[in-house]
This record gives structure tokens, sequence and C-alpha cells, in this order.
């Protein structure tokens, strides 16, 4: 369905996957502080970004999900210490193959965000909606691109 | 002492004070009385509406604690009641209280049908009078205990109440009022305050025009809990005001008036007010009149700073002299310091911030309490909390006016000496919480309630709280759905059990704020019916939602939908979990051995538990080692020896000198630290007592000769190394308050600088001494009154202001400056330059931080689990704080906080047992392969191989060290390991549900 059907106005909903002690803190922070932002994503909490299973995320994009968003504690700062290079090393992997079924890399994004910060995290989910609406018309033009071949070639 | 001792204390008065010592208390193991004059808990704390510097919701964070209070098994309120006498000692006081007549028994369930029906109406002194309440009313709506009272001054005797309650046998006019008495080990009294009329200013034309209030007043009319539901009008055409002004030192600071002090809150209340108004109505115009704008405590410069800049607040300087009516405006005439003339503004609303008083006549009278000239308690050995009579303690405005968060430090410091006399009786008169059985939901189809909140506007005035509660209804699996004002207070926590058992519910949901600060209260709330608190579930539409999507009500509605359907989806398939139990290691680390440091460790000692005390430096003292003379007259030297006196005769510290933290693993209740010198030692507690450093400056010519930080002076002074005659200028903020370097005030030196200015004025009679200032921020007890002697004693002071123009200091050392009081430029040929530099960050405060994993703030001090009501704690458990790691303080403050923290661990280390995490890692080992990976990825080893027969390993967790990050769940490739309570079907089910079509 993606790309397919949209609205003139395409709002895509965007899938966070965060921990509960730095970026959930940032998002509570955000949300005492009223920082503004963007209503397109969703929330689910996980203790740790290292518990955020790659199947998660396919699962997201399968679903129909528009963009996802992982999101835990700076390197270093993990409150179970090593969980966040456990993400890492699970992310990198998966960036890489996600352009290979067909996803567009833009739609998905590794953020840091300390307990601190809760305006980058209002900033990161602007910018990841921003992000999304790229990848989308990107699609959008590839897939029209695609419609103009002859249907004997195609 | 005669008799035997009590386990018990009371503690007089039932505000934000008075609460927060109670749970400490309570927690420790003793039997806690709280009595109260007013019908429900909360002071004036539950009439705020946001609090300052970080606009939480006044009721949101403490409405949790009025309902822990109301469940705790060692708390007792006593509320509608007054101390009459007290006899006795430390030990074994007999306190004898009358309850006045409420003419309610216990029978009332607070379903308020009799004040319904009551034809009598009185001005509500919740509403600060504005607002109307009935002869029989419960004062606010999450009141604790949720009891009505008569009003007997009022009540006409009509008994429509009693036809009302017919049947309940809740009123009983025959009630009269009653003496009971207690024995109790220690009395804590946190009688609150007072406020001074402001009509003694008539000047100011309040009791006169309508549209002038009082800052409390204000708070009640702006307030979504208030008599007009948070909509700001005047009271006499029912107008929003244009132009709202607020003057500030009304009565405060002020020798005729009688208060000579700084009231100290009133600054930051009229910022934050100006910055709630302006979130309602952006376009009314807001301004401040001050005199000198002290926002001086964590977090407040910040937000003095967004309010000028982000929100366009003015600040005006000047201390208005008349208010007059003229037509519907209110004039106000004052004199605008910064240009020397006179003028006139007209607004159509006045807020005055009047003076703050001391109520303690019950504190002196009943027992005996020695008072200081204004009224307040006075101190006893420097010691905020102690008071001259034995055995009683005070915390909060009793002893100086304070904010929430230096009110919550001076309770638990209050409860600590109190638990402190009591340790040798702790536990003889407390009980354990007690639940009932649970309830078996194995084979049962999931049956799931949902609570909406409201939160008053904070939820409804974005989503529109009905339309999703309708929604929610429909969901499959959801027998029962409300929405309520306030999900977290008492009476919606008395219903969640009562709606479990009716709808034979199996799941519950609350949808409303986070669950890092309220999960715990409803986890609770389940299992007092029975349900395991793992069936909880907890759906934020509050900080992920209302909150951050104001000005997109429809998408926040679609979007708080969808959170709460995810929430029911996941609701589904939650299961009970069981924790385990685990030792406490009944002994407690410091870390940091200065004034903080120091008294943490002795009061922890005196709760009874041993203490490993670890400084850095060669010997004990921190900062007090460099000073010579201490605001307001202390000597360092003398603290110092006692201190350590103190430390080496209490026997249960062991120190630790030049030592530093080389490795720490385990987890609350059960630390293993490695230090430098070799030792390895277990402990159940770790306390940051880390102390901060002066800067070094980089400007005003430090570096040159006769440059000198105030810290450099004391020393001077000390070794005589002034003469007389010399020009003194001393330069305040150096490196503090500068948005682009250090944004936060650095507290303590003004007083500093007065202080040393007095004693250069004394030991060098004939000096000429300045002093450069942006605001003076004398706030502390005593300080302003030195500020006023100053003054007197020839000691010239002078303004600067950087958005005009920066002082600098030329190689001659001669002082240029723009004087913006007499708005002209000054040049001092000054002898010595002292540079009032600021407190920053102690240099071990990253190091600790990345070691122990805990957070430092944007102003780089480590950050505490909430700035109002808990300053000491970390969010991670078995981490506390004190003093100077938390921001900048004076002494006073860091004594509060380092006795404070001493109940915090107490808390902590009184119970030999705790439990552990229920939400661990299981293996499946039907599916498991033994390959190893989860050993790889668990940050505790808590994961481990273990043969199950020849060349056949499985995974194991040990569930004392798997704490439940679920790392080597998303690791495992079998599916063998399961996340319990986030284990990949419920995951699966939120994505699914939050992506389905609708």
């Amino acid at each position: 369905m993606w790309a397919e059907e949209r609205k003139e106005n395409f709002e895509p909903k965007i899938i966070a996957f965060i921990c509960n002690w730095c970026t959930y803190a940032a998002a509570d922070l955000a949300g005492v502080s009223r920082i503004q932002y963007l209503p397109n994503v969703r929330i689910i909490r996980v203790m740790c970004s290292g518990r955020v299973d790659p199947s998660f995320i396919v699962r997201a994009f399968l679903e129909g999900a528009d963009g996802v968003l992982v999101s835990g504690c700076w390197p270093g700062d993990c409150h179970y210490v090593s969980g966040n290079e456990e993400a890492k090393r699970r992310m990198d992997f998966l960036e890489k193959i996600l352009p290979m079924a067909g996803v567009n890399p833009k739609r998905f994004k590794l953020q840091w965000v300390s307990a601190s910060e809760g305006k980058a995290w209002a900033e990161s989910v602007d910018s990841m909606v921003e992000q999304v609406k790229e990848a989308y018309a990107e699609d959008k033009k590839k897939l029209e691109g695609l419609k103009n071949i002859p249907a004997a070639t195609a | 002492m005669k008799g035997k001792m009590s386990g018990s204390v009371l503690i007089i008065g039932g505000g934000i004070a008075g609460m927060a010592a109670s749970l400490d208390l309570a927690d420790m193991g003793y039997k806690t009385y709280i009595i109260e004059k007013t019908p429900s808990i909360g002071g004036t704390m539950s009439q705020l509406d946001k609090t300052f510097p970080t606009l939480d919701c006044a009721m949101c964070t403490m409405a949790p604690r009025m309902v822990d209070i109301s469940r705790h098994p060692n708390i007792e309120i006593i509320p509608y009641a007054e101390v009459e006498e007290v006899d006795g000692d430390i030990g074994n006081f007999n306190v004898k209280i009358r309850k006045m007549m409420s003419r309610v028994n216990d029978n009332c369930i607070g379903c308020g049908s009799c004040s319904e029906v009551c034809p009598v109406e009185v001005p509500n002194e919740y509403d600060e009078r504005s607002g109307l309440r009935k002869a029989i009313y419960s004062p606010f709506p999450q009141a604790v205990p949720k009891r009505y009272v008569i009003d007997t001054e009022h009540c006409i005797r009509c008994y429509k109440c009693v036809e009302a309650s017919e049947g309940k046998n809740c009123i009983d006019f025959s009630i009269k009022d009653e003496i009971i008495e207690l024995e109790v080990g220690a009395i804590i009294a946190v009688p609150g305050f007072d406020l001074w009329d402001p009509s003694l200013r008539p000047e100011l034309g309040y009791g006169e025009y309508p549209n002038v209030l009082t800052g409390i007043e204000f708070e009640r009319l702006i307030n979504a809990s208030g008599f007009t539901g948070g909509e700001i009008y005047r009271s006499d055409n029912e107008k929003t005001p244009k132009k709202i002004a607020f003057i500030q030192c009304v009565g405060s600071r002020d020798v005729k008036a009688g208060q000579p002090y700084c009231s100290r809150v009133c600054c930051m209340y009229a910022v934050k007010q100006c910055v709630l108004v302006k979130d309602h109505h952006p376009e009314i115009d807001c301004a401040v009149f001050y005199m000198d704008l002290r926002a001086f405590g964590k977090g407040q410069e910040e937000f003095y700073n967004r309010a000028k800049d982000e929100y366009g607040i003015r600040f005006i300087r000047g201390n208005p002299g008349e208010i007059y009516q003229a037509g519907t405006d209110l004039v106000v005439r004052f004199e605008d310091t910064t240009a020397s003339e006179p003028k006139e503004e007209k607004f159509d609303m006045v807020i005055l911030a009047n003076a703050i008083k001391p109520k303690n006549e019950m504190l002196a009278d009943m027992l005996g309490v020695e008072l200081d000239e204004d009224g307040f308690v006075q101190e006893q050995e420097n010691n905020p909390i102690l008071t001259s009579r034995k055995g009683v303690y005070v915390a909060g405005v009793a002893q100086a006016p304070r904010d929430i968060t230096d009110t919550v430090a001076t309770s638990s410091g209050a409860a600590a000496l109190a638990a402190a006399d009591l340790a040798s009786v702790r536990g003889t008169q407390a009980k354990e919480k007690e639940f009932p059985p649970e309830f078996d939901v194995s084979g049962q189809e999931p049956r799931i309630g949902v609570f909406i909140c409201h939160c008053g506007t904070n939820i409804a005035s974005t989503v529109n709280v009905e339309e999703v509660r309708d929604y929610i209804k429909t969901l499959p699996d959801v027998v029962f759905c409300d929405d309520v004002m306030y999900a977290c207070a008492e009476d919606s926590c008395t219903r969640i059990p009562e709606v479990i058992k009716e709808y034979k519910l199996n799941r519950f949901i609350v949808a409303s704020c986070t669950p890092r600060t309220h999960e715990p209260l409803f986890r609770e709330t389940c299992q007092g019916a029975g349900m395991n608190p793992y069936l909880f579930e907890f759906a934020n539409i509050r900080e992920n939602c209302s909150w951050v999507h104001h000005n997109y009500p429809k998408e926040a509605t679609e979007k708080a939908k969808e959170i709460i359907r995810a929430s029911v989806a996941r609701a589904r398939l939650l299961e009970p979990q069981q924790p385990g139990k685990i030792r406490v290691t009944q002994r407690a680390m410091v870390i940091g051995g200065g004034v903080s440091g120091m008294e943490a460790a002795y009061r922890i000692a005196r709760l009874g538990f041993g203490v490993v005390l670890v400084e850095r430096e060669k010997e004990l003292g921190g900062l007090l080692r460099r000073m010579h003379h201490m605001f307001p007259d202390m000597d360092p030297k003398e603290i110092l020896d006692e201190k350590i006196s103190k430390i080496e005769g209490e026997g249960k510290i062991e120190v630790h000198l030049e030592t530093k933290i080389e490795g720490l693993s385990g987890f609350v209740g059960n630390f293993d630290v490695k230090l430098s010198d070799g030792a390895e030692t277990k402990v159940g507690a770790i306390v940051i007592a880390a102390g901060c450093d002066e800067w070094k400056p980089d400007i005003y010519g430090y570096g040159q000769k006769d440059v000198y930080t105030q810290l450099e002076l004391q020393e001077l002074i000390a070794n005589d190394g002034l003469k007389d005659g010399e020009t003194v200028v001393m330069i305040q903020c150096v490196g503090s308050r500068e948005k682009e370097s250090r944004e936060y005030c650095s507290r303590v030196c003004c007083s500093e600088a007065i202080k040393n200015a007095l004693d250069v004025r004394k030991n060098y009679p004939n000096s000429d001494i300045y002093i450069l200032y942006r605001d003076i921020r004398t706030f502390a007890k005593g300080a302003e009154e030195m500020y006023r002697d100053a003054g007197l004693n020839r000691i010239h002071f002078i303004r600067y202001d950087i958005d005009v123009k920066r002082p600098n200091v030329d190689k001659n050392n001669v002082v240029h400056i723009y004087d913006t009081l007499l708005q002209e430029d000054k040049e001092i040929k000054a002898d010595k330059v002292i540079l009032s530099s600021a407190t920053v960050p102690g240099e071990g405060f990253e190091e600790l931080s990345k070691m122990f994993v805990l957070p430092l703030g944007q102003d780089g001090f480590f950050l505490e689990a909430h700035l109002k009501l808990r300053p000491l704690d970390f969010t991670s458990d078995g981490f506390f704080l004190c003093g100077t790691a938390q921001s900048p303080k004076d002494y006073m403050d860091n004594m509060a906080q380092a006795v404070g923290v001493s109940a915090r661990v107490g808390r902590l280390l009184a119970k030999k047992e705790m439990e552990t995490e229920a939400a661990i890692s299981v293996v499946n080992e039907e599916l498991c392969i033994g390959c190893g990976r989860c050993t790889k990825v668990c940050p505790y080893g808590a994961a481990n191989l273990v043969q199950r027969g020849f060349g056949v390993f499985k995974a194991n967790v040990n569930s004392a060290l798997c704490k439940g990050c679920g790392a080597c769940a998303a690791e495992c490739p079998t599916g063998a390991m399961e996340a319990r309570h986030f284990n990949d079907e419920e995951l699966y089910a939120v994505i699914d549900s939050i992506l389905q079509e609708v």
C-alpha cells in the first residue's frame, strides 16, 4: 500500500521504539516543557533500545508503517550498560538490508536522545516526518516512472 | 529519658512538608500521625496550578503522594483537628488533640450528595474566598481523606443533608468536639505560613479595587480547577484583561511593614504566572515590577530568560508607589529606576506578591520552641531543622521562607532526625503493606477495564476525552470504560478496585500521564483488588499527546484513540508476573567528603547503618577548607573540626581518603564497589555528595596582579593581605547568568560578596568598597538584613546590565562600568578587583556520571528524579544525591539536603529484604539451541549456559541479576528467550494495533 492511494496531503504514520530511561524521559520532558511537535509519531515504550528486535521493524513496515524510528540513550549512557550498542549493531545491519527489500532508507532512523533532551526529541520527530515525506515523494516519482514504461517491457 | 520510648512520630501540618516527612518516616518503619487543621491534607501546594520552573502540574505531582499517604499502613491522618497540649520529652511525648466536630462520621464515602442539597453558600477558602462552597463540604475534588465536614459556624440546621444521606448513617449532629491522646517519640512541626495583608499598604488599593489581587488569589484564578475553570477574567466586568501588572516585594524586604526579609518565592511565582497567562492568552501583556529579580534556584534563571525572550514578558525595575483607578483602568505610578523618571501606566489587573509570614504561634506557645525576631523558628547548631526543644523538629517555611524543593529537603531532614532519635524502637509500631490474595486469571478470556483521565484540562483541552471514551468502549474485550477528572486522585483510585470487582475485570488500563511517575500507584491500586500488578497497562495520552500537540486537537484525539487501542491490544496478552526477593546490604556509601558528604554520612550512621565515606583529597572538608568566614557568621574551621570529630566518634563510618571509585557492579541493595586504595566493599545505597568548584575566570582581568576571586579574598583577609584605605571593587555574576556558557545563577555569590565586603569594612575601616551587581539575590535567612547593613556601612552598590553594557577591567585595574541607575559611565581605579566567580560542577562529576550511569543536566550538575518532590533521589534505584552535586547552594541549604538524604537512604536500607524485578527474561529450553548469543549480550552476566546432558547446553537466566532490559530476547535466533512483560507477541500486537486500518 506504500505510495498507493494516498491522500493529497500525505501524512506519514511513524512508529517509534524508544527506551524507558533516556528517550522516553526526553519525551516526558518535551511534554512537561510543552515543546510542540508533529502528531505523526506513535511511541512504543521498551525498557531498552537493546530490546528492539529487527523483526519489530520489519513487522511495522509490513503492516504499513510509513517510517520507523528507534531511539535510546547516547553511547555510554545506557541504563543497562550496553543495550544501545547492541541496538546500534542490529540497526546498522537492518539499514543495509532494508533497501534490498525495497524500503527507502529514509523511512528508517536510529537516533540517540538523552533524558535531558526534550527539545532534541521533538526535533527528531519533526525531522523524521520531513524525511519520510521526502522518501514518499521520491518513491512516488519512481513509481510513476515505472508506470510510464510500456506494458510489454515492464 | 523517662518511661518507654515510642516508635511513632507526630507531624503537625498536612502540607507538602508534612506529607514528605510522613512518607519517609513511615517507610523507615515508624508509625506516623499527621494532624491537619483543615479537612484535607495538601496545604498550599494543592492550590497551585503549575510549579516553577518546570511547569509541572502541582496536583499531578502531589496527588499520587496524597494517595500513597492515605493507603500507607503506617500513616494515620487526623484531619480537622488541632493540638491542645503537649507534655513529656523526647522519646515519649504525650499529645492531646482536639478533633473538631465535623458532624460527619466514618461512614462517609465522599459521595457528595449531602453537599448538593445544602442551601448555604459561603466563600471557599480553597479558592482564596473567591469561589463558593457549601456549609457541608469537602475542600477540593482530590481531597484526602475524601470525607465531608460540616462548617458549624455557617450551618443553618435545615437537616437537608441528613435527609439526602438517609440510610447511610454518615451525618450525626450529636457529634461533639473530641479530645484524643497520643503517645509519640518525636514531633515534626510544619505549620506552613500566613500571607501579609496588603491592605496595610493602602496606596496599592488592595481591598479597594476589585482587580487588585494577591498572588495566591491569582493562582486560583488561573488554575483549571479554580472557580473560573482557569479562565482569566476581571470580577467586575467579566472581561479578559489586556494588561496585567505583577508587583513584587509587597511587604517583603520592608522594615516598616515588619518583614525585613525576602520571601524567597515571589519572583519565581510571578514569572511562572506570567508564563501561564501567556500560555492561555498570548495577547495579554504582562509586566513585572521588581527591585531585584531573584531567580536563584536550579533551572530558575533559565526559566526567567525564557519568560523574557520567548514569552515577551516585560520586566520593569521599579517599585510602584501608588495604584489608583481611572474608569475601569488601574493606573500604576512607579519610577523606572533605569530611566530615573516617574511614570504612569494603565493596566486592567494588578497582582501583588505579598510577603510570606510565619505561622509559628502554636510552636512557641505549645512546644516552647524559640523563635527569631521575625517569628520564624530559631535554628540551632547551624542546622535549619533543629529547634531549641529536643525531639521537636521543623521543616519548610517554619524556619524561613522556602520553595517546594527546599521544603521537601528539610522535610526529609526532619524525618531523618526524628528517626535517629527513635532508632532503637524502629519498627515496633509499624505494619507491612498487605494486599488481598491475587485472583487467578489463567485460562480466562480477557475482560478489560479502562479509565481515561481528563487531568483537569491538561488532557481534555486538547483531546476530546468523551469521543475517545466512546470509541474505546467499542473495542473487543473492553467491558468497562469511563472518563475521570483525575485518575490519580483518591476518588478515582478508590473506584478502580470497585469496578474491577463489579465487572470481574482481569486487565486494567489507565490512559493518562507517564508510566515513569504514575505506574507504581496504579499497579498498587490494582493489587488492592487482588489483581496482579502486571495485568495493569498504562497509556500515555498527556506527555506523549495532549501536551505536545496543542495545535492539532483533531489529530491528538485520533492519536489518543490509537494509543489506548494499542494498550488494549497489549493488555489482552498481559500475564501475571511475580517478583523475586533479595537481601539488602544495610550499609551505604557516600562519595565526597565535603560539608554535605560528611553530614550525610554522619546522619546515615545515626539511623543505625554503616557508612563508607570516600574522599578524593588527602583530608575531609572540601571547599570548607578554603573558607575563613562563612555567611551569616560561622567559623568554617570550628564546623570542620566538629564534623570530623562526630564522624570519628560515631564508630560506624569507614573513611577512605585519597581514594577514587574504580569500579561498580551490582544493583540497588547490593552494590559491589572497588576503590582505588584496593578495598572492595558491598553497599546497599550510594549517595553522590561530590562538591562543586569555584570557576577560574578568564575575564575581567583575572590573572593580572590584584585581581582575585571571592575565595581568594577570604584568604587575603585572613592573612591580612589588604591595606587600609584601598579601593576594593567586587564584580558579581562573573561567569554566571551567561546564556552562552553558564546560564544558571550561582546562588551564593551575592551574600558571599556582601559578607566579605563587610569583613573588609571591619578590618580596614577606611576602604572604599564597591559591589557591581545585576540583581542582588540575598534571599537566605539573614541575608537581606546583611544587605541593608552593607548600605549603612558605606558599601557602594552599582547596578550594571550586560544587555546595555558590560563592565570592563583594564590593564591598570581601572574598572569601567555603565551605572544603569544613574545612567552614566563610571571609572573606578581599583586596588583590588574581586570577582564573584561562578560555582561550577566539580571536575569529578562527569566521571561519576559515566561510571554510575547517572544523568547530568544541561548545567552540568546531577539531575535529580524530580526537581520539586524528589530533589534527593536519582531515577536509578539505590542512588541518591545532596548538596552542590545537585546545584550550587549555601551551607544551610547543603545541611538541609545532607540531613534529608539520610532519610531517603534510610527508607531503602530499613528493609532487610527487597523485591527484585519481576519482568525478567526466561528461557524456553525446548526452543533453545545453546548457541550462547544471549550470554554475550547480557551486560549483567545474568544469562549463562548450563549443561543439560552430554554436549547439550541450554541458556539459563539468574533472576537476581537480570534487570529486564530484554537485549537477550532481541538477540535470540530461535525465540527461546522471552522478555517477560515485553515479549514478542505483546509488541507485535501493539505494532499491529497501531497500524490497523479502521
